[in-house]
């Protein structure tokens, strides 16, 4: 089908080479025209993902060692939108939220949404306009109602070209239909245009304008039907008998294919050539990216703040609650023991004859300031930390990252910021916090022996420290101040990073754990030699 | 971009690993150290310190809390921290006004009661009973012609007597506006018994530095005879110098080579004042008719009288109202006491005193340096059931720990002690501490002070603290508390000696028996180091403040210590010169103190007794 109207998008020879070389996509040529509606059909690891990719994730490809060429690729990102699959809608946002960040985000939005517009963009796919009141979980939605809101919030983001990735996964025939039905009148309605990546025949055939099969066989985009093609069969005016026609001759296209190229493998190609320094930076990447998303976060997190307080304040009450609050009675305890097993032990040091207060008075508050630090940080990596890692993992490999991407929310600005941010407060907090349990856990200690003003005492260190103690009081603030900023670095790096299964995830928790300890050790050796020096 | 940010990532971190350095070097250089500006003698006060700028906003400044007025004072520059710590540093200053070398200060007493003089019984530890012996031995074998073969001393009573209680012996003693010795002997002969009173007037006098004691008579008195004698005698009068007080006076001046003590040579100092007896005397020759009368005037019942006088009594005497006998610091220097100017005061039958003077010489390599001066202080009486005492008043004291300290005794009694190798060998401090102590040296006069109800000794020492490979000057503070005649009774006095020699036994406590009720405890503990020798900062603050803690654990040791000295210098000491017939043996002392208007003086009550000189 022709179009007069001009290119939402318009790719010549774009081409994508797995690291290895592999050739995943060849050639591929593709126009889209405003109003319209393209559908990629392809067997699995025909790269319909990874087209996907190219046009939302290209800076990731680059960074995995993808190699993507493209003669010409016009497009315009900021009308771009996405429906990642199963909807990816943000767990940390009730329903209206998913759909206020999308409107907020919008090219020519307020920044405050009207009290029904998310209703009403509820209603325009077909939902109860009730799921737009305030604290409706998404997570309670079903899958067709998930789809939904995600169809609804790429729709308020108000992009000229919508991009569906197997938007009907999980829906019964009936809702494969309706959904075919609500896209159909959607690009209709707002004149926009949409490619819908899918395996589904009947949404294919339902909402095509035109459809393209991602060959196997040539890695190239090859159009199906032509010349023949009758258009969306969810339009009206479509014979219900053609409708079946279709899609029996579309499916049995696709089966075909399948058939006879889909154990292929990509045909092998001459890897990209990489200097000694690409292979170096790549190799060490991991291990400086944390540096430069403390760079990125320290810049963005003011301008968040300035600009979007609601977003900020969101992302890092979440952070807060789950670095700081829940594990809030497990620093106290731990904290504690640790005080009162320190002091009781150092109590006993003496042996027979020793008085136990005077090498209290000794100690005073000097085990506080020389091990809340390096304890704190190391509980909170494993506990806060993992916890902050897993969640920004879990919204990569969600796509929920790609989401925020797709709506325009610049996911350093809107997440990292924040939680860089949120974390190193909450490290402070809990060293504090990790103090005070240590010094309870001593006041047991000196009170059992009868130490006088040992509140003074064991505070001294901390608050007022004698001459001689005031490097390592001074040692246990910078610590304090390193391992903050440094554990919110390495979890938001490490979290953040690309998740393409599950167990990145944990990899990446088990990275940071072991990461920040040996930013911890590095630092405790460093900072102790000096001052002892 | 991402290069730049990480590259920038990276630059914060190397910022922070150079900042880090730089605090923690910032951290070191904002030590506490005060600069002194002083010197080690003044008028008044007038150490100053400079403080790093840092800590402008909360050093405290202070002196010490020791006794204001003349002393070892201290100033403190002090930091306090939370918890009940503080930092510390402080550097002292000897304060005047100060003793005068050449003015030989009365700032001591030797006072002997009336018990010592005669306790009614002739005892032969009394002088009374001395002066019997040896007036037997005398007069064993002789005749006087007329009077015949001498028998037996009848009776003997010596007392301490004032005009006012004696209007008869106005005409024999002429004035003697202190008092005198009063001396009645009666002695039988075959055919008489001679009654002889005899008065022995005490006169400070200034001598003369060459002609001998005997040749330098004051003039001779014309007391008018009694009625019933010839008319008194003009009595000569006798030397009361004893060479033993005087000559090591001038010894120590001499030979005061000590190399970190040595003594000045100029002005050289004026010979001490001497103690010498007018004597005047009447003897009643108790014959039965006019005959006989004329029998003894004419072989002059008076001048054996006289003789009596000189050759017995003033003898015995001067034993008994000599300075404190010199007391040997070793390396050829003595501490030395002498007569001074003052009068001797006597109280009608009670005590009868003799001031006397510490010598003192200036310190060569800083003549500035000199014990105190507060002046006369209120003495206490002698103790009813004392034979004798000594008062001492805080200036004597001083003068006394001067020149202990300026001969380089003190230090070698410290280093005799022990305290740094007991420190070190203490098997927790081996065990525990890395630190070592060199023997402890006195770098100015230890100072004594009244404190309220007791006296406060005031030290500033150095020691050398090695830790590991550093060595350090520490200047040490120490206050020493001593309460006396109080709490413990030790050494009653009114005991009768159970031996003659000195005694130096030990209670079962671990003091001298010699000396009794002396408390002594820690008062101050304080050490600063020298970074440079006027730069100072505190160290080992807590370990100090926790020996400092632990000072009750050393109070019988001190107590013992200091018991010890007082014991050396005052008690267990056989006082007489030669020539004379008996010595007087010290044998205990009971230490009171009285204080008021800012003056305290040190009242030793002595158990003593006369022991004749074996010749």
């Amino acid at each position: 089908m022709a179009t007069t109207a001009p290119s939402a998008l318009n790719v010549r020879g774009l081409r994508v080479a797995l690291p290895d070389g592999r050739i995943l996509i060849d050639n591929v040529d593709l126009s889209i025209g405003a109003g319209e509606v393209v559908v990629l059909l392809g067997g699995s690891g025909a790269g319909k993902s990874t087209f996907a990719r190219v046009l939302f994730e290209r800076e990731e490809l680059d960074a995995a060692g993808f190699d993507v060429v493209a003669a010409t690729l016009d497009l315009d990102r900021g009308q771009l939108g996405l429906v990642p699959q199963r909807g990816a809608l943000f767990d940390h946002l009730d329903v209206r939220g998913n759909l206020e960040l999308a409107l907020r985000h919008a090219p020519d939005s307020r920044d405050a949404p009207g009290e029904n517009e998310a209703a009403t963009w509820l209603e325009r796919v077909g939902l109860d306009p009730k799921l737009a009141e305030r604290g409706t979980p998404v997570t309670g939605l079903s899958g067709g109602q998930a789809q939904r809101v995600a169809v609804a919030r790429v729709l308020a983001s108000k992009r000229k070209l919508l991009f569906l990735d197997e938007p009907s996964v999980g829906l019964d025939p009936h809702r494969v239909r309706e959904q075919a039905r609500l896209i159909r009148e959607q690009v209709k309605a707002l004149g926009i245009s949409a490619i819908v990546v899918t395996h589904d025949v009947a949404l294919a055939a339902g909402v095509a304008d035109r459809l393209f099969l991602l060959s196997l066989e040539h890695r190239r985009l090859e159009q199906l039907f032509a010349d023949r093609w009758p258009g969306a069969l969810e339009e009206p005016g479509h014979a219900p008998e053609l409708r079946g026609q279709w899609l029996v001759e579309l499916e049995a296209a696709m089966v075909s294919h399948l058939e006879e190229h889909g154990d292929k493998k990509p045909p092998a190609g001459t890897p990209k050539p990489r200097g000694a320094v690409t292979r170096i930076s790549r190799a060490i990447d991991p291990l400086v990216a944390p540096f430069r998303v403390a760079m990125v976060s320290l810049l963005r997190a003011p301008v968040q703040l300035a600009k979007h307080p609601r977003d900020f304040a969101i992302v890092a009450w979440r952070v807060i609650k789950q670095t700081l609050l829940r594990p809030l009675p497990f620093y106290l305890i731990v904290s504690t023991l640790i005080g009162y097993t320190v002091l009781y032990v150092i109590s006993k040091v003496g042996g027979a004859g020793v008085r136990p207060d005077a090498l209290l008075r000794q100690i005073g508050g000097s085990y506080v300031v020389a091990l809340a630090p390096a304890l704190s940080a190391l509980l909170f990596v494993a506990a806060s930390g993992s916890a902050t890692n897993a969640w920004l993992g879990s919204m990569g490999l969600t796509k929920q990252t790609l989401a925020l991407d797709a709506l325009g929310v610049d996911r350093r600005s809107y997440l990292w910021g924040p939680a860089w941010l949120s974390i190193a407060l909450c490290y402070f907090a809990v060293a504090v916090l990790f103090a005070l349990g240590m010094i309870a856990g001593g006041l047991l200690v000196c009170r059992a022996y009868d130490v006088p003003d040992a509140w003074e005492l064991l505070t001294g260190d901390l608050v007022d420290p004698r001459p001689e103690r005031m490097p390592y009081a001074l040692r246990c603030g910078f610590l304090v101040w390193i391992y903050g900023w440094g554990i919110a670095s390495d979890v938001v790096a490490k979290g953040g990073a690309p998740k393409p299964e599950a167990d990145a995830v944990t990899r990446g928790m088990t990275a940071s754990v072991v990461a920040c300890t040996l930013w911890v050790v590095a630092w405790e050796l460093f900072s102790v030699m000096w001052v002892l020096a | 971009m991402n290069a730049a940010h990480t590259s920038l990532g990276i630059a914060i971190v190397g910022a922070h690993v150079v900042g880090f350095a730089l605090l923690a070097q910032r951290c070191r250089s904002d030590e506490f150290v005060v600069d002194i500006h002083g010197t080690n003698a003044s008028l008044t006060m007038s150490l100053t310190g400079d403080v790093p700028s840092a800590f402008d906003d909360r050093v405290v400044e202070s002196t010490d809390d020791a006794p204001s007025g003349p002393g070892l004072h201290r100033k403190r520059w002090s930091i306090a921290y939370r918890g009940g710590f503080s930092r510390s540093v402080g550097a002292a200053q000897l304060v005047g006004p100060f003793q005068d070398p050449r003015a030989r200060a009365c700032t001591g007493r030797v006072a002997v009661s009336q018990r010592l003089l005669d306790d009614g019984s002739l005892s032969p530890t009394t002088v009374a009973g001395q002066m019997k012996l040896e007036l037997e031995r005398a007069l064993k074998g002789q005749s006087i012609t007329g009077a015949g073969d001498y028998r037996k001393v009848q009776s003997i009573e010596l007392r301490w007597a004032r005009l006012e209680w004696h209007p008869d012996d106005r005409a024999m003693v002429g004035t003697a506006p202190n008092g005198y010795v009063r001396a009645s002997v009666k002695i039988e002969f075959d055919r008489v018994s001679v009654p002889v009173v005899i008065a022995l007037v005490p006169i400070p006098v200034a001598p003369s530095n060459t002609a001998p004691a005997s040749n330098t008579a004051p003039t001779s008195n014309t007391a008018p005879a009694s009625n019933t004698a010839p008319a008194s005698n003009t009595a000569p009068a006798s030397s009361t110098a004893p060479a033993t007080n005087t000559a090591p006076a001038t010894n120590t001046a001499s030979s005061n080579t000590a190399p970190s003590h040595a003594a000045t040579a100029v002005p050289p100092m004026p010979p001490a004042p001497e103690l010498r007896f007018r004597i005047a005397s009447r003897a009643e020759l108790e014959f039965g008719n006019r005959v006989a009368q004329w029998v003894s005037d004419h072989i002059g019942g008076d001048a054996l009288a006289t003789r009596f006088a000189r050759d017995e009594i003033d003898g015995a005497l001067l034993s008994t109202l000599m300075p404190p006998p010199p007391f040997d610091l070793g390396n050829g220097q003595s501490l030395a006491f002498t007569y001074c100017a003052d009068p001797p005061e006597i109280i009608e039958g009670v005590f009868g005193a003799v001031p006397f003077a510490v010598e003192i010489k200036r310190l060569d390599r800083d003549p500035s340096v000199l014990p105190p001066m507060r002046g006369k202080a209120q003495r206490l009486a002698i103790a009813k059931d004392a034979q004798l005492a000594i008062d001492l008043d805080v200036d004597a004291l001083n003068a006394v720990l001067f020149e202990l300290w300026r001969g380089g005794f003190l230090d070698r009694e410290l280093a005799k002690a022990g305290l740094d190798t007991k420190f070190n060998a203490d098997p927790i401090v081996r065990e525990l501490l890395s630190l070592r102590i060199s023997p402890i040296r006195l770098a100015l006069p230890p100072v004594i002070a009244p404190a309220g109800d007791h006296l406060r000794l005031s030290a500033d020492a150095r020691v050398t603290i090695a830790d590991g490979a550093s060595n350090t000057t520490g200047r040490v503070w120490g206050g020493l508390d001593f309460r006396l005649g109080a709490g413990r009774a030790h050494g009653d006095a009114s005991a009768t000696p159970s031996k003659t020699a000195p005694h130096t036994g030990s209670g079962s406590d671990g003091l001298p028996d010699a000396i009794g009720a002396l408390d002594v405890e820690l008062g101050a503990l304080e050490l600063s180091c020298e970074r440079t020798s006027t730069r100072l900062a505190p160290c080992y603050s807590d370990l100090v403040a926790a020996v400092r803690g632990r000072g009750s654990e050393f109070h019988g040791a001190l107590t013992t210590a200091f018991a010890a000295i007082l014991t050396d210098i005052f008690v267990e000491r056989r006082l007489g010169a030669s020539g004379l017939p008996a010595d007087l043996v010290i044998k205990s002392a009971v230490p009171r103190v009285t204080a008021s208007g800012g003056n305290a003086s040190l009242h030793l009550d002595l158990a003593a007794s006369l022991v004749p000189t074996v010749h």
